[in-house]
């Protein structure tokens, strides 16, 4: 699916230099045509900035969603799975185990990379669910949403032979509750129910590669051997998530 | 300089290299022959982008023309070949992770000849008319200094007045809340962090006469702590400086 058009590679004099010089977009356009570029209007755009931000004020003014640090109480709540099974934190956390929530949503590149490139998240749940953690995906997804949905969340789970729940929280209650921005982000709650680690699965936030430290995996080993985690907050990357805009 | 540009399909926008909720800006990667050397990209100024869930970003919508100064070697003549490695995440409510390959060949004018006429040229003029200049540079003037613990931009007879933050810039607490202000004046609490205050400043002006207001962006940076003397250190001051 092609979305943006590259239009072409430009050229022109640089200042001081014998010089550079340009190739017309005709002969460098890319495969594509596309329609010929007019000399950009700073004006104009800019013009189209200010509707689109008298759009933001229509609205009620922008609000925060609240968010957890590290160190609070994990937010309770209580969702069903794709297959209509409810599940709550509080019985996790009652029978003593280490929570790890994901932000899911299927369609969304970043999430799509840590299970089809490579399978981040299915061998993050396979070396340390037999260590008594427990993983839970959540899509905040709004109904009709990208990725939103029992429907497209079971093919999810099926597809990427996902070991765990897949929660739907379509109201986005829970997600505005944690703070979840993005998909995906992660969230370790320990024994007591304290939030351990929240943001990034790891340092590569781009779509296309795996980074080379997972801090999940590394909240965990810390918290397995009793030891303090060392990064309890970094910044989570990936898609926004697709709240439902009633609640924005 | 060199262009790279983006043509977004409406409603579909790409992200700005600054600080963001979600996405990431296109990433380009370009190479040459031996010599020849890249600047660092120049981009236009952002449109805030606020979605449900107090998600914020500063993103591209239509046409984005990002510049990357080129310098060519002592004595280059002939032609020189360039390719642009771009990977870039697209977004409208669905996101898509995009990339492509682009090329050109650039014929280059001797040392001494008279610099030869581009298609393109109009165009990066343009372009470079778009990124954000100094804000000491602004014209009518606009003025940026960090005052009791705020950014606070004065530009008279503006609109709106807002601010996009760099990634290295101090922590702004409420950026969605308080990072655009439909006035002349916009006063933007910092957090308690040392650092600079990086980003750019986009000034709104009314149109004359029923002509449609005009923005201009401008780059700012400030150190976080403005100079003041130091205080007698009180034991508890709350909102003191740390």
């Amino acid at each position: 699916m092609k979305n943006v058009k590259l239009l072409s590679l430009f050229a022109a004099s640089t200042a001081a230099l014998a010089i550079a010089t340009g190739a017309s977009a005709q002969n460098t356009k890319p495969e594509k045509p596309a329609k010929e570029a007019p000399a950009t209007q700073p004006e104009k755009d800019h013009g189209k900035d200010e509707k689109g931000a008298k759009g933001d004020k229509g609205e009620k003014a922008p609000k925060a969603t609240a968010g957890v640090e590290p160190g609070q109480p994990a937010p309770a709540f209580t969702l069903k799975d794709t297959e209509g099974k409810e599940t709550t934190l509080a019985e996790h956390i009652k029978a003593g185990k280490i929570v790890v929530l994901q932000w899911f949503n299927p369609e969304c590149p970043f999430v799509a990379k840590h299970y089809k490139e490579t399978k981040t998240f299915n061998d993050l749940a396979t070396t340390y669910a037999p260590k008594g953690v427990v993983f839970l995906a959540i899509n905040s997804g709004a109904p009709g949403d990208q990725g939103a949905g029992a429907r497209a969340n079971t093919e999810a789970k099926k597809n990427w032979a996902i070991p765990y729940p897949v929660l739907l929280d379509e109201a986005g209650a829970v997600g505005r509750a944690y703070g979840a921005k993005n998909t995906p982000t992660m969230v370790v709650i320990g024994k007591e129910g304290n939030v351990a680690y929240f943001g990034a699965i790891d340092d590569d936030s781009g779509a296309a590669k795996p980074g080379k430290t997972n801090y999940v995996a590394k909240a965990l080993d810390e918290l397995l051997a009793g030891s303090n985690v060392t990064t309890p907050k970094t910044k989570p990357y990936g898609c926004a998530v697709k709240y439902g805009k009633s609640k924005g | 300089m060199l262009a790279v540009q983006f043509e977004i399909e409406p409603r579909w926008h790409l992200y700005w290299p600054g600080r963001n909720d979600s996405g990431f800006a296109p990433k380009i990667t370009l190479k040459g022959p031996e010599g020849y050397e890249f600047g660092e990209p120049l981009w236009p100024a952002p449109k805030r982008h606020v979605q449900a869930g107090g998600i914020l970003d500063h993103v591209f919508e239509g046409r984005l023309t990002v510049l990357i100064p080129l310098s060519v070697p002592k004595g280059a003549s002939g032609e020189a070949k360039f390719e642009a490695d771009l990977s870039w995440l697209a977004c409208e409510r669905v996101c898509v992770a995009e990339s492509a390959r682009v090329n050109l060949t650039l014929k280059i004018a001797a040392d001494g000849e008279k610099p030869l006429d581009a298609a393109g040229r109009g165009l990066i003029i343009a372009a470079r008319a778009a990124v954000p200049k100094p804000i000491d540079e602004a014209k009518p003037k606009v003025v940026a200094a960090v005052h009791a613990g705020s950014l606070i931009v004065e530009a008279p007879g503006a609109t709106r007045i807002e601010f996009y933050p760099f990634e290295d810039c101090v922590e702004i607490p409420d950026l969605l809340g308080r990072g655009s202000a439909k006035a002349a004046r916009l006063a933007l609490p910092l957090g308690r962090g040392e650092g600079e205050v990086r980003g750019v400043v986009s000034v709104t002006m009314p149109g004359a006469a029923g002509a449609p207001a005009t923005a201009a962006s401008y780059s700012v940076d400030l150190p976080a702590k403005a100079k003041e003397p130091e205080p007698p250190r009180p034991a508890t001051n709350a909102g003191g400086t740390k």
